[in-house]
Order: C-alpha cells, then sequence, then structure tokens
C-alpha cells in the first residue's frame, strides 16, 4: 500500500483526536463534562490495553497458548473482586490531591520525598521502554502495510514525526491550563474514542479472518490446529504450569491500577467514584471482546504463513489481511494498532512528565536554598515548563529507546518486564492503605530491594551478555550462575522474577517496617489513609497542622497558582465557611491546609508540603494530639451521619404527619357529604309525611279509599324512615369499630330458609321465583348469624328489586373451595352497567338505570353489606351484563 | 279563581309520594295538574303541554331539576312558566343557585302544604 496514503490516514486520524480533545474541552468550558460517565470511565481504562495488546497477543499465543489470558484475567479479577481497592485509593486520593503514583506513595509515608522519586525512577525505566514499544509498533506497523523499509536515520522515520504530533497533543491538552483539582478532559475522552477505535479494528480484522478466510471458530480450529507448535502452545503439560499463570495475573492486576498510566486514569482522571460502579463490569467486557479473537488470528496466521518465518506473529493481524490483498482491512488493523499505541503514549507521557516534574524536579530544585528564596512564588511558571519539557525528554527517550534497545525483545516481553518493576509499588500501596504499622522506612527498602531483584534478573542479563549470549566475562557469569540456583522449577523468567522480587520487597517493607518508629508525620497520613472513609468525607479532611503562619504569605502564594482572580473567590468562599478573618495577620490552621491541599493538585504533596513549611514556622503534632483530632472530626462525621439520618427521621415523620392530615380532611368531606345525604334521605320521607298529614287534617271530607291510601304512604315512609335511621347506626357501628361478632356455626340450609321466609312476600309481590343451591356440604363455616342474614337479606332484595318482570328469578346458591365459603346471588335482571360497577358499594350511589320510578331503598344496603363482608375478612365480587343480570359473589374464610 | 282551571301546573319529583300529595293538592286547588317523573319526562312535558307553572324537584334521576330550570327558562324567555323549586336540598348555595337560574320561588322540603299553596296561589293571580 502507497507509503504516503497511510501517512496522510495517520495524520487524518490525529487530527480527529485533536479535534474530540477540543470538542470535550470546550464542554468543560461550559461546565458540562462528556468524560463524567462509567462509559467513557471504563473506556478510558482501557488505555490498558496497547499494542501489545494489539500486535502481541497473536504472538503470545504462538508461544505459550492460552497463557496471554492472564495479563487480562488480572484486571477483570482486579475490577470484580478488588474494586473496593480502587474505590479506597480513589477517595484517599481526591481527600488528598493526589496528582500521581509516586504522590500518593509518598504522600502515604508522610510526604517523603525520597520515596516519590525512587517511584518517579521506576516508572521511567519501566515507561520508557514500554512507549518505545508503541513507537516501534507504529513502525513496524507502517513498515508492514506499505511494504517498504524505513531509513536508518530517525528524521527517514514516520514514527519519529507521529511521535513529535503526539507530543504536541500531550503538551496541548495535558499542560494547557494549569489549575486547582485539574483534570485533562480533553485528553481523557480522546483516549476513550481510541479505545472504541481499537475495539472495533480489532473485532473487524477477528471476523474477517474467522469468518471470511474461515468458516466460523470451529471451522478455524478444524483447519489450523494440525500444527505442532500451536499444538505445543496449547498443550498445558508441556507449558510452564499453573504458578506462572499465578504470577502474571498477580503482576497484571497490580499493573492495572498502579502503573503510571493506568493510575492516572482510574484515579487522577476519575470524575466520581459512582462510574467504578458500572466500571466493573464495563472493563471485563471490553477485555473479553478484544481478547475473543486472538486465537483464530494466531492459528490462522500460523498455517498460512508456514513457510515463511520472516512474518513474525506479531504482525499476523495486518499481515493476514494483506496476504489476501483486503488492503481497507489491513489498513483498519493500522488504524487499530494505531489508536493503541498513541493511546497508550499520550497517558503514559502525562503521568510520567507530571511525576517527573512534581516528584523529583521541583523538590530538588526547592532543597536549594537560594532558589526557594526566589522563586517560592513564581514556582508555578517552572512547573509548567518543566512539564512540557519532561513531556518531550520522555517521548524523545522512547523514540531512543526504540531504535536502540527495542529490537532484542519481542513486544510482549518488554510489557511484561515494565509491569514486574510496576508490580514493586503493590506492596507498599496496598500495606500503606491498610495497615498503620508501615514507616517510609520500611516501604523505601521494601521498594528498593524489589526494584534490586528486578533489575539484577531482567534487565542486566540481556545487558551483560554478548551477541552469542554469553556473558562479557567470567565474573558476571559466576554472578549470575549463583543466583541461578534460586530460580524455581516451572517458572519462566517473568514469573521467577515476580516471584522472588515481591516477596523479599514485601518481606523487607514488614520487618524494617516494624524495626523502625512511626513519625508523627507518617502517623497522621497513616491515619488518613487507612481510615479515610472514618475520618473524611468527599468534601475535605482533617486540619492536622500547628505552628505559625501569617495570612498574607499563604494568600500570596495561593494567587501565585491560581491567580488571583480565582483566589480571591475561592479564598472569600473558604472564609465564610469556615467563619475566618482574612485580615487577621495570623493565618487559621484550617487555611494553611486548604492552601496547601489546593496547590498540591497542581504540584504534587511533597512540592506542596515544601513550599508551606518555607512560608511558615510549623511545630511538631505529637501523635497524641494527632489522635485528638482525629477522633474530633471522626465524630463530626458521625454526628453528620447522625444529624443525616435524623433529618430523614423527620422528614419520614412529617410526610407521614402529612398524609394523615390529607386522610383526615378526606374523611372529613367524607363525613360532611355523608351527614348531607342523610339529612337529604331523612328529609324526603317527612316531606311526604307532613305533606300527606296536613291533607287529612284539611280535608275531612276526603273520600275513604282516598284516606285509606294516604294513611298507608304515611305508614310505608315511617317504615322508611326508621329502617334508614337503623342502617345509618349500623354502618356508624362497622365503621368505628363498636360491632360485637358473635360467631357460631352456621346451619346453611336453615340459614337459606330463614332469608327466604323473609325475602317470599316481595317475591311474589314481583313476580320473582326464587332458587337456591348448595354445591357441597359445608360443616364447621362460623359466622355472625344475624349479621349474614342481614347482608343475604340485602343482596337478595336487590336482586328482586332489579329482576324482570317476566319470568325473572333470583338464584342464593353456596360453594366451598379453598378453605372459603363462597355465596352467590344472581339474577336475570336489568344489570350494572360497567362504569357504576366499582361505585355501587359506596354509600348512597344508586345505579342511576333504575328506571325512571326510583326505588324504594336507602342507599345504604351494600354500603352495609361490604362492611359486614370486610368484618368477617371476606370479599365481595361483582359481574354484571347490562340486561344479562347480576352475580354478586361473597366469599369469607372458612 | 273563576280561570284558575285554565292554568296547567307541572309536577316533576322522583318521589311517588310526593307526586301523590302535590297532584291532589293542586286538583283540589283548581289547577290543571301534569305529572312527571324525572327531568327528561318533564322537558318533553314542558315542550308538548305548554304548562304556566312548574313544580321542580332538584335530586332527580337522568335530568336534574337545575338543568329543567334553565332549559325552560333560557329557550322560553316571553312564554316562560313560572319556576318554583320544591327541593331537599336547602344550603344557601344551592337556594341562591336556584335563583340564578331564574327560579320564581325556593321552597325546602318538608314544607307546609297550606304555605305551598298560597305561594303558588299568588304566583297564578299575577299571571292572570
Amino acid at each position: 500500500m502507497n507509503g504516503f496514503l497511510i501517512s496522510v490516514v495517520s495524520i487524518l486520524y490525529l487530527g480527529f483526536l485533536f479535534y474530540l480533545a477540543f470538542v470535550a474541552e470546550r464542554f468543560k468550558s461550559k461546565k458540562k463534562s462528556l468524560i463524567d460517565n462509567p462509559y467513557v470511565y471504563a473506556l478510558s481504562l482501557s488505555v490498558y490495553c496497547t499494542a501489545w495488546t494489539f500486535y502481541g497477543s497473536v504472538g503470545r499465543v504462538k508461544q505459550t497458548g492460552l497463557e496471554f489470558l492472564s495479563v487480562y484475567i488480572g484486571p477483570t479479577l482486579v475490577m470484580l473482586l478488588g474494586w473496593s481497592i480502587l474505590r479506597k485509593i480513589i477517595r484517599i486520593s481526591h481527600v488528598h490531591s493526589i496528582t500521581s503514583v509516586a504522590d500518593f506513595i509518598s504522600a502515604r509515608y508522610g510526604k517523603y520525598r525520597s520515596l516519590g522519586v525512587w517511584v518517579t525512577i521506576i516508572s521511567l525505566l519501566a515507561g520508557v521502554p514500554y512507549i518505545g514499544l508503541q513507537i516501534k509498533a507504529i513502525s513496524k506497523s507502517f513498515e508492514t502495510l506499505s511494504g517498504v523499509t524505513a531509513g536508518h536515520y530517525f528524521y527517514q522515520e514516520p514514527a519519529f514525526y507521529i511521535s513529535m504530533l503526539l507530543v504536541v497533543f500531550t503538551i496541548l491538552f495535558g499542560t494547557r491550563k494549569v489549575q486547582a483539582n485539574e483534570t485533562h478532559e480533553g485528553m481523557i475522552f480522546a483516549i476513550a474514542a481510541e479505545s472504541i477505535f481499537k475495539l472495533l479494528a480489532f473485532l473487524a480484522v477477528g471476523i474477517f479472518v474467522t469468518f471470511w478466510m474461515n468458516d466460523g471458530f470451529a471451522d478455524v480450529f478444524e483447519k489450523h490446529y494440525y500444527q505442532k507448535e500451536i499444538q505445543k502452545a496449547f498443550d498445558f503439560e508441556k507449558q510452564p504450569g499453573y504458578g506462572n499463570w499465578f504470577m502474571h495475573i498477580l503482576v497484571s492486576a497490580f499493573s492495572f491500577m498502579f502503573l503510571p498510566r493506568q493510575f492516572q486514569v482510574a484515579v487522577v482522571e476519575n470524575q466520581n467514584e459512582n462510574n467504578l460502579k458500572q466500571a466493573i463490569w464495563l472493563l471485563p467486557l471490553y477485555m473479553f471482546l478484544i481478547d475473543i479473537f486472538v486465537i483464530p488470528i494466531a492459528l490462522t496466521g500460523s498455517s498460512v504463513f508456514a513457510g515463511n518465518p520472516s512474518i513474525l506473529a506479531d504482525n499476523y493481524v495486518i499481515e493476514l489481511p494483506l496476504s489476501v490483498s483486503a488492503n481497507i482491512i489491513a489498513l483498519i488493523a493500522y488504524i487499530g494498532g494505531f489508536s493503541a499505541a498513541t493511546g497508550m503514549i499520550i497517558v503514559e507521557t502525562i503521568a510520567i512528565s507530571t511525576m517527573l516534574t512534581n516528584s523529583l524536579v521541583l523538590p530538588s530544585l526547592l532543597e536549594n536554598k537560594r532558589f526557594k528564596e526566589k522563586y517560592t512564588f513564581r514556582i508555578i511558571n517552572f512547573a509548567v515548563w518543566i512539564r512540557r519539557g519532561a513531556i518531550i525528554l520522555t517521548v524523545l527517550l522512547g523514540f531512543f529507546y526504540y531504535k536502540t534497545v527495542a529490537s532484542y525483545f519481542s513486544l510482549v516481553s518488554i510489557g511484561l518486564i515494565a509491569f514486574v518493576a510496576i508490580g514493586q509499588f503493590g506492596p507498599i500501596i496496598l500495606g500503606g492503605i491498610f495497615w498503620k504499622g508501615a514507616t517510609k522506612t520500611g516501604a523505601l527498602v521494601g521498594l528498593i530491594s524489589g526494584f534490586a531483584i528486578w533489575l539484577f534478573s531482567l534487565i542486566l542479563p540481556s545487558l551483560l551478555t554478548d551477541s552469542t549470549g554469553q556473558y562479557v566475562n567470567t565474573i558476571v557469569a559466576g554472578f549470575f550462575e549463583f543466583f541461578a540456583h534460586f530460580k524455581i522449577q516451572g517458572f519462566d523468567d517473568i514469573s521467577n522474577t515476580t516471584f522472588w522480587s515481591l516477596s523479599v520487597n514485601s518481606l523487607m517493607y514488614f520487618v524494617v517496617s516494624m524495626c523502625t518508629e512511626v513519625t508523627p508525620s507518617e502517623a497522621k497520613q497513616a491515619l488518613l489513609f487507612v481510615d479515610v472513609f472514618k475520618y473524611s468525607t468527599k468534601e475535605g479532611q482533617s486540619v492536622l497542622w500547628k505552628g505559625k503562619a501569617r495570612n498574607e504569605h499563604l494568600i500570596e502564594l495561593l494567587v501565585s497558582f491560581i491567580g488571583s482572580m480565582q483566589a480571591k473567590e475561592e479564598l472569600e468562599d473558604f472564609a465564610r465557611k469556615n467563619n475566618i478573618d482574612l485580615k487577621d495577620v495570623t493565618a487559621d490552621p484550617k487555611l494553611v491546609s486548604y492552601v496547601e491541599n489546593t496547590i498540591s493538585s497542581i504540584i504534587g504533596t511533597s512540592t506542596a508540603r515544601m513550599l508551606v513549611a518555607s512560608i511558615t514556622k510549623e511545630e511538631v503534632v505529637s501523635i497524641d494530639e494527632i489522635l485528638e483530632v482525629l477522633k474530633r472530626s471522626q465524630k463530626i462525621v458521625e454526628d453528620n451521619h447522625e444529624l443525616k439520618n435524623k433529618t430523614q427521621q423527620l422528614e419520614k415523620l412529617s410526610k407521614e404527619l402529612k398524609s394523615t392530615n390529607e386522610k383526615l380532611q378526606k374523611s372529613d368531606i367524607i363525613k360532611n357529604e355523608f351527614l348531607t345525604t342523610v339529612t337529604h334521605e331523612i328529609r324526603t320521607p317527612l316531606t311526604s309525611i307532613k305533606a300527606l298529614s296536613e291533607i287529612i287534617y284539611d280535608n275531612e271530607d276526603l273520600e275513604f279509599d282516598q284516606k285509606k291510601i294516604f294513611l298507608n304512604t304515611i305508614i310505608d315512609e315511617t317504615d322508611r324512615l326508621s329502617r334508614l335511621v337503623n342502617q345509618v347506626l349500623d354502618l356508624e357501628k362497622y365503621e368505628s369499630g363498636k360491632h360485637k361478632l358473635i360467631k357460631k356455626n352456621i346451619d346453611i340450609p336453615n340459614l337459606i330458609d330463614n332469608v327466604f321466609l323473609r325475602m317470599e312476600e316481595l317475591a311474589k309481590e314481583r313476580n320473582v321465583k326464587l332458587k337456591s343451591f348448595i354445591h357441597k356440604e359445608i360443616t364447621g363455616f362460623k359466622a355472625d348469624e344475624d349479621k349474614l342474614i342481614q347482608l343475604l337479606i340485602n343482596l337478595v332484595s336487590n336482586a328482586i328489586k332489579f329482576s324482570r318482570t317476566e319470568n325473572g328469578w333470583v338464584l342464593l346458591s353456596v360453594d366451598t373451595s379453598k378453605k372459603k365459603v363462597i355465596f352467590t346471588v344472581e339474577d336475570n335482571g336489568v344489570g350494572i352497567p360497567q362504569e357504576m360497577q366499582g361505585r355501587i358499594f359506596e354509600k348512597f350511589y344508586q345505579a342511576d338505570n333504575q328506571g325512571s320510578i326510583k326505588e324504594k331503598g336507602s342507599g345504604l344496603g351494600l354500603s352495609i353489606t361490604k362492611k359486614i363482608v370486610e368484618i368477617h375478612k371476606g370479599n365481595v365480587f361483582l359481574e354484571s351484563m347490562p340486561d344479562k343480570g347480576t352475580k354478586v359473589m361473597v366469599s369469607f374464610p372458612n | 279563581m273563576i280561570r284558575r282551571n285554565e292554568l296547567k301546573v307541572l309536577i316533576a319529583d322522583d318521589e311517588p309520594s310526593i307526586l301523590m300529595s302535590l297532584e291532589f293538592l293542586f286538583k283540589k286547588e283548581g289547577y290543571k295538574v301534569l305529572i312527571a317523573r324525572d327531568g327528561q319526562e318533564a322537558i318533553n312535558m314542558f315542550d308538548l303541554e305548554q304548562p304556566a307553572i312548574m313544580i321542580l324537584d332538584i335530586m332527580m334521576p337522568n335530568v336534574d331539576g337545575y338543568k329543567v330550570c334553565s332549559y325552560v327558562k333560557t329557550n322560553f324567555k316571553v312564554k316562560a312558566p313560572k319556576v318554583v323549586f320544591l327541593s331537599a336540598k336547602n344550603k344557601e348555595t344551592e337556594i341562591e343557585h336556584g335563583y340564578e337560574l331564574g327560579a320564581d320561588l325556593y321552597i325546602p322540603k318538608p314544607f307546609s302544604t297550606r304555605e305551598l299553596i298560597k305561594k303558588v296561589n299568588l304566583i297564578a293571580t299575577d299571571m292572570l
């Protein structure tokens, strides 16, 4: 493929990254964040998958089969099982304004500078080859795709120009603004996009190889598994045992958290602890997807290129599509690898340059008295330029490494060697956040001894051998032969070194910590780190500073970092919240802590410590004093918690009160309505009685028949009135719970006779036939007989009133099932319209379709029926079809 | 008194016993009495017979007394009948509402028969 075209595509791609980063920064300036969500967070964590993953996994499969998975299992386990560790580290880092892994470690051990320096050096030694590896991958993939080998000199290499563009990107989006609590919004957004590109590209190649060059996964194995080399790689018996798996998983788990770039994306750039919750499954999913096609590509490649050993397995991802002239797929593969490499270079460079600046260069400069006196309030200008210089230096070192050393190692081995170096941070970080007894000396000795073992066993042998693999002289040879005795059977070099370096590291860390005193400043940090959830909220930390400081100095220092405008705003805000007068001469310790914390987030904790110490007169705070303060702050945290609980309880109570009040008001309204309706219902018969009585009184000459009709009506209306009064009283009794249930065994046939006897007359009057049916004999049914009769009479009389005038019938049937006794009253009458069925049990609700002649009834019958059912803990059901009839079922528990 | 039998009185109520007594009372006074058992029937009857006086209950099925009143008072402004509400609803607001709809009289239940007849007779005399 045309080299020029590939260059153009690469530059266009980088241009697109610049664009994405600009967009995200623009959003941030509008106070919107594109990166504060779990998806971007998980994708940014996937910067873990570098060119090593993209190209190297395939090569690894060819050598050791499934073992390549171990470095993905490590991170997966961290997310699934160790996320609480990550959460604790994130919380500590937010509270203490940590800017890098070196910053974290030195802050934990009393802001001890030497530790930060060592962590920075180890990170640099592990990081530079790792960056070199990415540049190598870019260069090799370019060569593979274009078919042209680049010239010998650096200026003939496309990879050099790409590296320089990456430097520009990193400086632009990594050091553009220096501000408190800075996050690199644009960079992270671009990195997340790169994670999408590399995943899609790898899936594209994988699908192409698996489903186009082969017929699916099964076919891949059927066609290509014959190769002896592959069979050997997949044969567990012939592979170094499970010890290797364990060591690789362990070291990759540490690396996933503590590699400079991983710490950067996972902790420093983390916007919100909660984003971690979703990343717990998103990241493993990403790992799974990017690994799924590795084996098919490896198998197919090694079969296709069996006769051509000059084609390295590391290049299969591009070579395979090229072998069948699928140039587009090959170009996609190249872009995917390119995005994996550039993503790593950008983040790693930012992280390393931050460490170099904050933990190495600035503290060293401040050591110099003359420098300190002169530049204390102008440090920030240095910080920015040192950071930029460090970025250029880091990338150039990476490029230099690629040009000189990288060709001796495969992609994966450089990666794993870096992993083991970074693994040395594991014991002192984990110990640091869980063990208060650890000391800075212990941490330093542990770290250096682990690092030394790494250097001796993984780096020196290759540096001290000549091209034939012989040691340069006999002394060196004897030296290494002595150490060869320690090699563990079945472990590869990486696992062997991992085991020894981490064991010695941890042991020295523990033993030396036990033998040394915990100084007050260490004790303070130990408490703040180990008990971070106890002593600090997300918002702030306890003030543990004692001494004399002048407000004007502190303010001047802060202004030098964040500018007078922002400083003024923040200081006033802080002063108001903490009730501090900034016009006082002496500063409040809270302000000292606040200023230190703010500038820590810009130049790291150790430098900030040095600066604050230089403008104040500090006193040593004893451990007792620290404990005292922490106890108080813990109490505040607890009180806050309790207050929150109390507030919640109060809120709940007031809500309940409100709803009770609403209920009361509602029941008041209901009562009023009831009263109005009762009054109305009483007035109606009263009106008739009064009118008719007056007529009889006034008309002595009334005809006998007429008089009789009137008197009869008066009697009827009086009955109606007294019935109404009784029903209202009944209802009141049921509703207020004053009723008494006199339960006794019910003889069902007898009960039905009793009901029908009382209904006989009404039924005859309406020409309605009464029928009854008992499905099963029921024994042991207990209920209040009088109330049951009242209920059935209500139902039956209703049914009679609304039954047909011709061939009308009412059926009362009794059935039992599942500990229930069910009474059903059915008629073939006018039925109840659908929309009214829900309301007919309401008081005084009488269905409107009762014909133009109102049926006599109080409108309370069904309400009483319902109440009777309720106090027996039963249920009422209604089924009705207009013009077909109505069925009321009442069930009682038996 | 001479021509009172030319006056038609429409009585609308859903209580048969009240209808019964009112019918007796007004017939005895010499009115021509028409009977309706709900609001709709009252409107139909009005359209058919054009009574001069209407005695209306308010709470009736289908169409209530208020609606009957506003129907006759808005649609037949000139020849509108006199409307007397006879209702167990006797809150002030309900009574006011009745008058707002154009009623000529609002008598709460239970009423005195003598009073009712006296007042209706006065209305009738005005009309004659």
